[in-house]
């Protein structure tokens, strides 16, 4: 490896007796794009935020440019030179960008009152330094007059306001940016790349990784596994390095295998206003059927309006050969349909209540009994059985659903739904956010359901998923359906995606 | 993992806190006042606590379900004037009488939920209009004037009898709603319906939940306990006050924090130690001769100390 410039060796990191980070270590180079990869849990925020000083380790050295160093915090990191975007970004949005930028720092007159002149000079400086990116912003707009994108670009100014700047790092920048937004910043790291900032980088999302990415170390349980350039892996290495085992995310799937005849789900002329017009699908028995299409394509709309949680103008609905009128929720469930939700924090979760109230919630006709009374023996099982067949990670089923991973928590949600009385489950997005381990017990679980004979509906716009778990795809785009394909191994994402894009 | 650890000994950790500092208040009153240990100041501060108690549950119903009722003070003065001059002035007979003194209470939480859970008004808003109607009506009723009731022997059971060394029928009757109420949060699918609609109303939505059922249920309760906490004060002090209650929804918010109730969460031991602790306060300055204007001060201060406490201060 070329010259190091911030090195960190030996650093462990306990919270409350649960030991996070175990003599991990970290090499970062000048001029370069160090990705930090693991599961959820892994670790490797916790390293992001130690060398920050987010976070203070508990063992362990760190050195800039050869010299010890004790960053107990994150101003002494940054007089250091050492800057982090956060993840979740701490804007003043009644604030002009440029107040936001120096904020804390806000250069004074001699009576005290803020230069204004001075600020916006600065300012100018310090937007020029970010290039093509910073021309659409306006310094003296409010921050709340602009969206995530740019956020992110005043955190990345608040950085460059110092002169010292050696290290930046970004905690999964991208996680609330749109395509285009993504774009403008991977061209700004890139950027800052050639000015020989030594730049980390955590995400989630390989693709990332290997689109920007110079170096990759990958965490695992708080351990440190290795290090490699990025150009002399693919990606089944880095998830091979991740996970500690190679991984077939889909499983030995057989497309169509457990579709059965009996139609379970036919929806016939579903329209609500400019969201989606005409839709018609059929779901058998056992039988997963894929939604695919871009953004703004009308399906979460659509399945909401199934499930009557959003309204729709027109649509006739029949399960199993049953015609049903479904005004609201209340009337899906009692017909057999179940929800598991795009946003699972918002609208899935009691986080401040145990897994096992959780789980709880849908199934309270089956654990009801006379005058109201909850079955706690039946609450239990239901909840162990559904942690046991979900492979949930935690304590027990008493443990407080905020506190578990991303991806156990989407993990609860399905368990939600296995022993209800519900043959039609809609899964919406539901490996969004979650990491790659958790992704493929997800799709075991949306298998194991379509074995049961549960009819299912997939809304995804990960495409690879869409591929390699759906028996059909029904494909959208600009709210009206556009195809729809019998799976089989060797369809091209091409095929399909041709027709999520209007013509 | 390290979370589920934290919560825990997070709960625990409050409650012991709120006990310690309950023990403390014990300790410093009884030096100050021999007379605080005393049983029948003991048996003053449990029936003290008898109303408060009551609109703690209220409280603690309607901020599980993301509310809280305000009007619970004048609901209960309301319901005593109700129940007062009914047998004084209409000459019913003692319990048909207390009936529609709780049926009244129910009406009135009925009419809070409807518009709570049915129209969408911002709880505050709506109990706190109920809440100056009910004074209004107990002022208009009463012209101002205490509804005397010294030659009704019956009123007095529920307040005054004494049924066991000297605890009068009412602190019973606490405990057994308390226990009761207990139960319906732990073992009911209505009780765990408050939980999860407080908790994540979409969540709740989209699991087929009825919301509306579960807000009302939580606004009924508190009416209907609140006309009960009115009857039993009325039945105690021997009178119809006009101007009882007052305090209630603030110290009935404040015993609920102390049990950590917030919307989605509740613990009903804790909001009756919540209860008595208040109680104890005003009984101990009260002993040691605070003047009582003074009370309104503790209540604030102990408010604030109690959601200081509950708050994450992770954050």
């Amino acid at each position: 490896m070329g010259d190091v410039i911030l090195r960190a060796e030996h650093i462990s990191k306990s919270f409350y007796g649960n030991q996070v980070l175990d003599n991990v270590e970290l090499s970062l180079e000048p001029g370069k794009v160090h990705a930090l990869c693991g599961e959820n849990g892994a670790g490797k925020s916790t390293v992001l935020k130690i060398i920050t000083g987010i976070y203070t380790k508990d063992a362990g050295e760190i050195y800039l440019e050869g010299k010890e160093i004790d960053v107990p915090n994150v101003d002494t990191a940054k007089k250091y030179g050492i800057h982090v975007v956060p993840q979740e970004m701490q804007m003043l949005p009644e604030l002009s960008v440029a107040e936001n930028i120096f904020i804390g720092n806000l250069p004074r007159t001699k009576a005290g009152f803020i230069d204004w002149k001075t600020l916006y000079k600065r300012a100018e400086e310090v937007k020029a330094m970010l290039g093509a990116a910073g021309e659409k912003i306006d310094l003296k707009k409010k921050a709340g007059d602009y969206g995530m994108g740019t956020w992110q670009l005043i955190e990345i100014m608040r950085a460059f306001t110092t002169d010292t700047i050696k290290v930046i790092a970004f905690d999964e920048p991208t996680s609330s940016l749109s395509d285009k937004e993504v774009e403008v910043l991977f061209d700004l790291i890139r950027g800052l790349r050639e000015k020989g900032l030594a730049i980390v980088y955590v995400s989630h999302r390989l693709k990332e990784v290997f689109e920007l990415c110079d170096q990759v170390s990958v965490f695992r349980d708080g351990k440190y596994i290795g290090t490699r350039e990025v150009k002399d892996i693919n990606t089944n290495d880095l998830i091979a390095m991740m996970i500690g085992r190679d991984l077939n995310m889909f499983g030995d799937v057989t497309f169509g295998a457990d579709v059965q005849d009996e139609v379970a789900v036919k929806a016939t002329n579903y329209s609500h206003g400019k969201f989606y017009q005409d839709i018609n699908i059929e779901v058998h028995k056992g039988e997963i059927l894929g939604m695919y299409g871009l953004v703004g394509a009308g399906r979460t709309e659509f399945v909401r309006g199934l499930f009557g949680a959003d309204p729709k103008d027109s649509g006739e609905l029949e399960i199993f050969g049953k015609k049903v009128n479904i005004k609201i929720p209340r009337d899906a469930i009692a017909a057999g349909i179940g929800l598991v939700t795009e946003d699972r924090r918002q609208e899935g979760l009691l986080l401040i209540q145990s897994i096992k109230w959780n789980i709880s919630m849908t199934n309270f006709p089956a654990i009801t009994g006379a005058l109201g009374m909850l079955d706690m023996k039946k609450e239990k099982a239901y909840a162990e059985e559904g942690m046991t067949k979900f492979r949930v990670k935690a304590t027990g089923i008493e443990q407080v659903a905020g506190g578990l991973s991303g991806g156990n928590q989407q993990k609860v949600v399905l368990a939600k739904w296995v022993n209800a009385d519900c043959q039609v489950l809609i899964v919406d997005e539901p490996t969004r956010g979650i990491d790659v381990g958790a992704k493929a017990e997800v799709y075991a679980a949306l298998h194991a359901l379509a074995k049961q004979g549960k009819a299912i509906i997939m809304v995804s716009s990960e495409l690879p998923e869409i591929l390699g778990v759906s028996d059909r795809i029904v494909v959208m785009c600009e709210g009206k359906q556009t195809a729809e394909i019998v799976n089989r191994p060797g369809l091209s994402e091409e095929e399909v995606i041709q027709y999520a894009f209007s013509k | 993992m390290e979370k589920k650890k934290l919560d825990i000994s997070r709960d625990t950790r409050q409650n012991l806190i709120i006990i310690g500092v309950l023990l403390l208040a014990i300790i410093i009153f009884s030096t100050l006042s021999k007379y605080f240990l005393k049983w029948d100041n003991i048996v003053a501060i449990l029936v003290a606590a008898v109303p408060l108690g009551l609109v703690a549950i209220s409280e603690s119903n309607c901020l599980m379900v993301g509310g809280f009722d305000m009007s619970v003070g004048y609901v209960a003065c309301f319901s005593g004037i109700i129940w007062t001059t009914l047998i004084s002035v209409n000459h019913w007979s003692t319990y048909p009488a207390l009936l529609i003194a709780l049926l009244f209470g129910l009406a009135s939480g009925t009419l809070a939920g409807a518009s709570v859970a049915l129209l969408n008004m911002p709880p505050w808003m709506t109990t706190f209009a109920l809440m100056n109607i009910w004074q209004g009506c107990s002022l208009i009723v009463t012209s101002g004037e205490a509804v005397r009731m010294t030659k009704f022997k019956d009123f007095k059971w529920l307040g005054q009898a004494d049924l066991v060394a000297k605890i009068p029928p009412m602190v019973i009757l606490l405990i057994l709603i308390y226990v009761i109420m207990y139960c319906v949060h732990k073992y009911t699918k209505l009780g765990r319906d408050l939980f999860v609609v407080g908790g994540n109303p979409e969540a709740a939505k989209n699991a087929g939940i009825n919301i509306v059922r579960a807000k009302m249920f939580a606004f009924m309760v508190s009416g209907f306990l609140a006309a009960l906490a009115g009857a039993l004060f009325a039945s105690r002090s021997g009178s119809g006050q006009p101007k009882v209650g007052t305090m209630y929804a603030m110290q009935g918010i404040a015993a609920a924090t102390i049990g950590g109730t917030k919307a989605g969460k509740t613990n009903l031991a804790m909001t009756f130690v919540g209860a008595v602790f208040i109680m104890l306060v005003q009984n101990g300055l009260n002993m040691i001769q605070v003047p009582a204007f003074y009370q309104y001060i503790t209540t604030g201060v102990i408010l604030v100390l109690a959601i200081l406490l509950q708050t994450d201060k992770r954050k």
